[in-house]
């Protein structure tokens, strides 16, 4: 299916409640294709559980969400065409510790996908060169640095060829010197052209790769800009507050 | 400046060039007289506590073991060992048990080979079974045939022994007079006497004697009896005779064997024809009177099971026909197993008489076993050593096919197929006949392998959010765990065949089957459970994320992980299970612990022997457990998870 | 505009309710408890609600074919499987089953398609692909499946009962029982207060008359009882000085400890029972007559061990009351003393305060007792008559109650050892090093540092053990012990009711299971709260 007006996703006043709890307020929000969009925010905000709505890892109760002209609703063959098109990066990367790192890629490609377990392998070990530990194949994820099992992590999730890539938080969980490896991959990938929306607290990252800035709080989105005019000149007053917090 | 009492050298210090040698630490503090202070005595009340329980154990392993060397009476074990193996399955069909037992040790070995990661383990075993195959056969042969003495009497005539001999042996008999007290010992006497019924009333006859003897009934010195020593052979003619008087009382009889045959000693007391020195006081002669041990050496010695009596009639044609004066069935005849030992024993002749007979019975079956798990052990080792991939993949898929036909092949092999077909049938044998360890092992390793997959089942169920399975499963599994289990066995038992059909159909095996498995399904469902959750929910979302269905998502990324950490668990509600098989002898099937309830009611000589067994078996459930609980453990060491930590 | 660039103007911090929240019976339909016991209920009234109809049966008798009607009262669901038997004659019990469960689901099924094809008509979207729809509608066909086996497997162990000759009838509760039970109270004498209860006295008291089955199980169960709790008691004191042992720095207790715990563990409590009481049954003297003797009128025989009765006379009551309000104060004072040593650091010497409490009252009420009514106690020995002990005089504890008992004790200490050294051992070394560090001496370290830490591990585990030990009594019928298990299969075969006597030790040993599981709990809150 085509998107309509060039989005790739489209969030229409999308509300969540956690119980009682209202955790997306009214969420509104276009991402384009090839588009880098990095989601800022205090800590419960929201963000995670917005991009964890877009593939359904999280339900929302109101309001329309779009992912390349499907909508995602209660239709399971909406929800699974979804989750074909978008692939995920957790900030505890989430690795099968009991497969290879091989294994964790090919994995869904031999059996969503249904390739054929030499075409897995091989698209594996070039996604491995691509994020630069092709060595590390035979290994189990308990032997990797946290920053390559990231790396494999993400490996893993361009294995399904997806158009969109969600990442929550993905370097959170890594310690300082092993940031750097990951956001150069996913730099490489914007580069190349990738829809992405991440969700993080890499300034830096924001900066430099983002076409667009969200900065979110307690549920609403508060503010939307280049990050040009969001870092150096920002509207809202909460987005005021949050940056002189951080920079 | 401060008054000081320092000296200039004691504020300025510099080591000398060379180190001084490093002294040895003080002699009681390590090596053995070190550990012994620390472990044992290092404190006052500790000095007291190991003075205590030094002597406490000493006193119970001091009891113990004089309990099991001489007082107790091991023979209801020896002589029973097929029973207490496999209870009452028909001798002619035991190779299909054989051939199961072979079928499973041929499996476990290539397993072994193939998915072990325990090559220092399998050394080990290797190691320990050669030395076993070196040894067993030593202590087998260390049974050295004893003299058998039995006796006669002046009030009684003793029962013509019937024994065998073969060619080139020397048969010695000979008549020992009981004329002073130290020849009428308890030791001596290891036979029967006549008019008894059964042994248990020899040893009650004999013990008759000895009181008459030591309370001065009878007078030793009145010795007055003439015994006519004869050696017949099956026919009944006489080959030697010697005659024994009272002024000679001590003669022998030596007979060359010719060929492989039945003999017959025959002692009676002779009252005619006989020079009788003793007169009394009016010169009539004196009545015999005494008692004298026949004693029989270089016999061949056996058993009297109905499967020995076999051999022997194959080997050495019918068994003669002789008068028996003893009710016991199968009385006439040398088995010197088959006779109770009374009074203490030394060590000596506990190991000859009791532990090497058991040593010799089980040693065949225990080093065919060894012989055959090494020859698997080795040939799969060795294609795999010099085979390349597709061998091994070969013998996996050989592997694994042969473990999941193990139980319809075994069944069938145990039950029979019946039929006319010569070639394809076998005799039927019905479960009723399966019993002894044989049942327990059965009926351990069906529940085993049925309860797992049930109680995945149901853990899955219990954590699925879907409310109505979730609760179903619940009840189920806190219903049964509620229970325990010999009412879960009851219900299986007498309830649980009503359900399908009128009820007496089913086999009595598969109704405790049945209630076994679920009994542990429900028990296997909560470590299971125990195993899912401490699965990180962000293996699931992973799994979704990618596309991955929920049954995909199960089998290959959260049961791996969940059911391998729980393995420790597992594997030891597999040893409980293995224990509580022995609850279906209430039941009224004769697993190993039900089947020594079959051996003493059935044999009533052993029944003042029943501890023995209930040791023995005990000892059995030990070491299968042990084994178990070791494996366990050193599959917790070695296995999946180590190599996958840091 | 809005995409590239954005700044909201609305109120951050304000949230609305979700959209189901929904006041009055809306928000009670939607709350999924009221649901179930709906549902439940719904389900319930087929199997219970009784109807009246005809029922024609035809008979073939002599060529001559005749229809009788009889007005029938039965069941709703039995009243559809008549009608289906007339439909179909040989419908199988399964699919009997299957059928009815399928009709009374109608409603579920009803709903859950409509709920599909609403969200079908509203969003679009195929009910059989929808989400919800899918749960639903698994759920009512696992529901169906699980009615109709359960109604299938019901009618066939109702027809093959018939077939024979056994009616599932639970008035056999109230037919006689009549196998000698040799302890336990005597159940030839009827409970005299039932009659008493309000509304069901009567009814009940059918069932509890003299030597009735009912009496003979409460009998078995006041058995099982005894031998548990006596059991429970011993076992913890000995599982816990071999725990204490295990971790022992002697070498040989340690070795005694782990030697008696692999052995015990891994042989089965059968065996070892049919040891101990075959040991009892041959190594002590058969003959009451030969009965062993120890000070103070015990005598030890093959039949059991003999010793004197206390029995209670006036006065017991006060001074058992004073023991009870001594012990309560006595652990009232302990944690006061703990408090206060927490607080001021002043030594606690609880167990003196406990001791002196307890003690002291329960010597106060037996003073004050003997002084108005005599001594509260009087031991009544066992007199050994020409052949026997009198009956009635002196109390007896059976062979195969010690044989129980002493088995039960042996094999379960054995694993609360283990429990016991985990739990000690995973209070981290670190605490007990920093505690004396901190100058706290052995004592103090023990009840504030090591024992609270250590009990949170212990139990939970240490509830399993309790209550494998209760279903473990059960074992008690191979050695001949009268207990709950034992008299209801005696009666089960007699009467040949399996079923209800089943039922009946099915729902009694659950209960039990679930008195100690709740114990357990309480203390285990208790202990909680105690270091917080």
């Amino acid at each position: 299916m085509d998107n309509s007006n060039g989005y790739i996703i489209e969030l229409v006043d999308v509300n969540k409640w956690f119980g009682e709890f209202h955790v997306l307020k009214d969420v509104s929000m276009k991402v384009r294709e090839r588009e880098v969009v990095v989601v800022i925010g205090p800590s419960g905000s929201g963000k995670s559980t917005l991009i964890r709505c877009i593939n359904r890892l999280e339900e929302h109760q109101e309001g329309s969400i779009i992912v390349d002209g499907i909508e995602l609703t209660n239709d399971v063959r909406n929800i699974n065409a979804i989750r074909r098109e978008t692939g995920m990066v957790f900030q505890q990367f989430n690795l099968f510790p009991h497969l290879t790192v091989l294994e964790n890629i090919t994995l869904a490609q031999r059996y969503v996908r249904r390739r054929p377990r030499r075409e897995s392998e091989e698209k594996a070990m070039q996604l491995l060169e691509r994020v630069g530990i092709p060595e590390q194949a035979r290994k189990y994820p308990g032997q990797l640095s946290g920053g390559q099992q990231q790396r494999v992590a993400i490996a893993r999730a361009l294995a399904m060829e997806p158009k969109i890539m969600l990442f929550d938080e993905p370097t959170s969980a890594l310690d300082p010197e092993m940031i750097k490896e990951v956001l150069d991959v996913m730099k490489e990938l914007a580069r190349s052209g990738m829809t992405m929306l991440v969700v993080t607290h890499e300034m830096g990252f924001a900066r430099e790769v983002a076409d667009r800035v969200i900065f979110m709080d307690s549920g609403r989105i508060v503010e939307i800009g280049t990050p040009e005019h969001f870092f150096r000149d920002p509207q809202h007053d909460r987005t005021q507050l949050f940056l002189s917090q951080i920079l | 400046m401060m008054s000081n009492s320092y000296g200039r050298d004691e504020l300025f210090y510099v080591a000398p060039p060379e180190p001084p040698p490093s002294r040895r630490p003080p002699p009681g503090t390590v090596g053995v007289a070190g550990w012994v202070r620390a472990n044992l005595f290092s404190s006052t009340f500790n000095t007291i506590l190991t003075m205590v329980t030094s002597v406490l154990l000493s006193l119970f392993l001091w009891e113990s073991i004089t309990w099991a060397v001489a007082d107790a009476q091991w023979s209801v074990v020896i002589n029973n060992i097929q029973l207490l193996n496999v209870g009452q399955y028909p001798n002619a069909e035991l190779w299909r048990v054989e051939l199961v037992a072979v079928y499973f040790l041929m499996l476990s070995a290539m397993g072994v080979v193939l998915w072990g990661s325990m090559t220092r383990a399998a050394m080990l075993t290797l190691a320990i079974s050669v030395v076993l195959l070196v040894l067993i056969p030593i202590a087998a042969t260390a049974v050295e045939p004893a003299p058998i003495r039995f006796i006669v009497g002046h009030d009684f005539n003793a029962s013509p022994m019937r024994f065998v001999a073969n060619e080139g042996e020397t048969i010695s008999l000979a008549v020992e007079p009981i004329n002073d007290v130290d020849t009428a010992t308890d030791e001596n006497f290891t036979g029967l006497i006549e008019g008894a019924q059964g042994e248990q009333n020899s040893r009650i006859k004999w013990s008759e004697i000895r009181r008459q003897i030591d309370q001065g009934e009878i007078v030793l010195s009145d010795y007055n009896l003439p015994v006519l020593l004869q050696l017949l052979d099956a026919e009944g003619n006489v080959l030697a005779e010697v005659l024994s008087t009272p002024e000679h009382p001590v003669v022998n009889l030596d007979y060359q064997v010719e060929e492989d045959s039945w003999f017959i000693a025959n002692a009676t007391v002779v009252a005619e024809n006989v020079n009788l020195q003793e007169t009394d006081a009016i010169g009539l002669p004196m009545a015999p009177s005494g008692h004298a041990f026949i004693r029989i050496d270089n016999v061949s010695i056996y058993r009297t099971k109905p499967s020995d009596l076999e051999r022997l009639r194959e080997t050495y044609g019918e068994i003669p026909q002789v008068d028996c004066y003893t009710n016991d069935r199968l009385g006439c005849q040398t088995a010197e197993r088959s006779l109770p030992y009374l009074g203490k024993r030394s060590p000596g002749k506990y190991l000859r008489l009791q532990l090497s007979p058991y040593i010799s019975s089980v040693a065949s079956s225990v080093i065919v076993a060894i012989i055959i798990f090494v020859v698997a052990f080795g040939i799969t080792m060795l294609l795999k050593r010099f085979g390349d991939k597709s061998t091994e993949k070969w013998l996996t898929r050989i592997n694994l096919i042969g473990w999941l036909l193990i139980i319809p092949i075994t069944w069938v092999l145990l039950a029979g197929l019946g039929g006319e077909n010569p070639i394809l049938s076998l005799v039927s044998v019905p479960s009723e006949r399966w019993q002894g360890l044989l049942l327990t092992l059965l009926l351990t390793f069906i529940s085993v392998v049925a309860s797992l997959p049930l109680g995945i089942l149901f853990a899955l169920g219990r954590r699925s959010g879907l409310p109505v399975i979730g609760t179903f499963s619940v009840l189920f599994i806190e219903l049964i765990r509620g229970a325990p289990l010999i009412t879960i066995l009851f219900f299986a038992k007498n309830i649980v065949p009503f359900f399908f059909g009128s009820g007496a159909d089913l086999d009595d095996v598969i109704r405790m089957l049945i209630g076994l498995t679920l009994f542990s399904a429900a028990y296997q469902a909560e470590i299971v459970r125990g195993g899912l959750q401490i699965i990180p929910h962000g293996q699931n979302e992973a799994s979704m994320a990618l596309g991955l269905n929920p049954y995909q998502t199960n089998y290959f990324i959260i049961l791996p992980q969940a059911l391998r950490a729980v393995i420790p668990a597992t594997m030891s509600q597999f040893v409980s299970l293995f224990k509580d098989t022995s609850l279906v002898s209430i039941i009224g099937l004769f697993e190993l612990l039900g089947i020594v309830e079959l051996i003493v009611n059935g044999q009533q000589q052993y029944r003042p022997f029943v501890r023995e067994a209930y040791v023995y078996v005990g000892i059995i459930y030990f070491v299968i457990a042990f084994v178990m609980s070791a494996v366990s453990r050193r599959l917790e060491e070695t296995g999946s998870g180590a190599a996958r930590r840091r | 505009m809005r995409e590239d660039t954005y700044v909201s103007a609305a109120d951050l911090t304000a949230s609305r309710p979700p959209p189901y929240k929904r006041t009055g019976l809306s928000d009670l339909i939607r709350n999924p408890n009221f649901i179930r016991i709906i549902a439940v209920i719904y389900i319930a009234l087929f199997f219970t609600v009784q109807v009246q109809y005809t029922s024609e049966v035809t008979i073939v008798e002599d060529d001559t074919t005749s229809t009788t009607t009889t007005a029938v009262t039965r069941s709703v669901a039995s009243f559809i499987a008549h009608q289906l038997q007339q439909i179909w004659s040989d419908i199988g019990n399964f699919t009997e089953g299957f059928v009815i469960a399928a009709l009374i689901g109608i409603p579920f099924v009803i709903f859950v398609f409509w709920r599909g094809l609403n969200d079908q008509n509203k969003h679009g979207i195929p009910f059989y692909r929808n989400v919800i729809f899918i749960r639903d509608f698994t759920q009512v066909i696992f529901l169906i499946l699980i009615i109709g086996g359960i109604y299938g497997l019901n009618q066939n162990l109702q027809e093959n009962f018939q077939d024979s000759g056994l009616i599932v009838n639970f008035n056999v509760l109230s037919r006689n029982y009549s196998v000698a039970i040799t302890e336990g109270p005597d159940y030839n004498e009827p409970i005299e207060w039932v009659e008493d209860i309000p509304l069901i006295g009567d009814s009940l008291s059918a069932y509890t008359a003299a030597s009735t089955n009912t009496r003979a199980l409460m009998t078995g169960l006041s058995n099982t009882l005894r031998a548990v709790i006596v059991a429970l008691v011993i076992t913890t004191i000995l599982g816990v000085f071999l725990g204490i042992g295990l971790l022992s720095n002697n070498w040989l207790v340690r070795i005694v400890s782990s030697s008696y715990v692999e052995v015990f563990r891994n042989t089965p409590l059968l065996v070892q029972l049919f040891f101990v009481y075959s040991s009892i049954r041959l190594l002590l003297p058969t003959q009451p007559q030969d009965a062993i003797e120890f000070p103070g009128f015990i005598y030890v025989s093959a039949r059991g061990v003999n010793y004197p009765k206390i029995l209670t006379q006036d006065g017991f009551t006060l001074f058992i009351s004073f023991a009870v309000v001594g012990f309560i104060g006595g652990v009232y004072l302990w944690r006061r003393r703990l408090k206060l040593m927490d607080q001021t650091g002043q030594p606690a010497y609880t167990l003196r305060y406990f001791l002196g409490s307890f003690l002291g009252l329960s010597a106060i009420g037996l003073l004050l007792a003997t002084i108005i009514n005599g001594f509260p106690l009087e031991a009544q020995e066992p007199i050994l008559g020409r052949f026997n002990f009198e009956r009635g005089v002196g109390a007896l504890f059976t062979a195969e109650f010690v044989g129980l008992v002493v088995a039960l004790v042996l094999y379960t200490a054995a694993f609360i050892a283990d429990i016991v050294r985990a739990g000690i051992q995973s209070v981290p070394y670190g605490q007990i090093e920093a505690a004396r560090a901190g100058g706290l001496s052995n004592n103090q370290t023990l009840q504030m540092i090591v024992l609270p830490q250590a009990m949170r591990l212990i139990i939970p585990p240490l509830t399993n053990q309790y209550l494998n030990l209760a279903k473990n009594s059960s074992l008690a019928i191979a050695i001949g012990y009268y207990d709950l298990f034992n008299v209801g299969t005696i009666a089960a075969n007699q009467s040949g009711q399996v079923v209800v006597f089943f039922v009946v030790m099915l729902l009694t040993y659950l209960t039990i299971s679930l008195i100690i599981s709740a114990i357990m709990n309480f203390i285990n809150q208790r202990l909680q709260l105690k270091e917080r």
